[in-house]
């Protein structure tokens, strides 16, 4: 985004302070998965961000949709509105990954037009992105 | 956050909010078959298309222009350019005559920069655009 500064490596933090970054990592829970264990089954009604922080995760539905490395998230699509996951998210290979639910974020992020405005334009970049990718064909089946 | 109509990017700004955005708006009036963006073009100014319909088109090596799909009244267009820092990836072509609000991209981050909660209003609007578009894709 065009008005913030990356300040972390996380994609949904990205334009978060240490301390504020800090806070709010402790808020989230911490998972560790197995290859081909499912954080995310279609159609279920998710309501946290899935934040990997190692591993690969992998996004399908009627096909494969993408992959997710470190520091990417999933859950963009369903922080605004509520409904069914399209897409299931599985494990490729062992992974670590942090569960943030979408009221602790908003609880954070209460009263500070500032802090939610960079948890929005992160959002964003990480929702053109998606686009990108399959416009540009990099998701190929 | 209060939701006071479908506009793709005005939805959440409240009459006041959307004064202040007014400012730096520029209303644009197109006929049919004039080009409003040109491929290639630096330009990350975001088009609300407030009447008409317009056409987004690709060139392929060998010159040839390909529809690749169009939009109509009450949708965004150049919105990710607004983002993600790219030249323009597509010829956009009036297929009628329209009218559009532009948002000029520097006077815009000017104000967002200054104005946080209307910068958390604009980015949330884009975010409903953003996800209805990735949707549509995954389920098409």
């Amino acid at each position: 985004m065009n008005i913030y500064i990356r300040s972390q490596d996380s994609d949904l933090f990205k334009y978060l302070s240490d301390a504020q970054y800090a806070q709010i990592s402790s808020k989230a829970e911490s998972i560790e998965l197995k290859p081909s264990e499912v954080i995310l089954e279609k159609g279920s009604l998710p309501d946290s961000f899935i934040i990997l922080q190692e591993g690969e995760l992998e996004l399908t539905g009627n096909q494969y949709w993408g992959s997710l490395f470190p520091g990417e998230y999933y859950g963009e699509i369903f922080y605004l509105e509520s409904f069914p996951s399209p897409l299931e998210i599985k494990a490729v290979k062992p992974c670590r990954v942090l569960k943030l639910k979408f009221s602790a974020l908003n609880e954070f992020i209460a009263g500070d037009p500032d802090l939610a405005a960079r948890i929005q334009a992160a959002v964003n970049d990480s929702l053109c992105l998606k686009i990108i990718q399959l416009t540009h064909g990099s998701i190929n089946g | 956050m209060v939701k006071y109509n479908d506009h793709p990017l005005y939805c959440f700004l409240s009459p006041e909010e959307k004064k202040l955005l007014q400012t730096i708006v520029k209303s644009q009036s197109f006929m049919a078959h004039e080009t409003i963006i040109n491929l290639g073009e630096r330009n990350r100014d975001i088009i609300c298309l407030e009447e008409g319909s317009v056409s987004i088109q690709v060139e392929d090596f060998e010159g040839n222009v390909r529809e690749v799909t169009r939009i109509h009244s009450g949708n965004l267009v150049g919105e990710m350019n607004f983002i993600i820092p790219t030249r323009r990836t597509a010829n956009v072509v009036a297929l009628t005559f329209g009218e559009a609000d532009i948002i000029p991209f520097a006077k815009l981050c000017s104000l967002l920069k200054e104005y946080p909660l209307l910068a958390e209003k604009i980015f949330s609007a884009l975010s409903l655009q953003l996800k209805d578009k990735y949707l549509g894709m995954i389920n098409a």
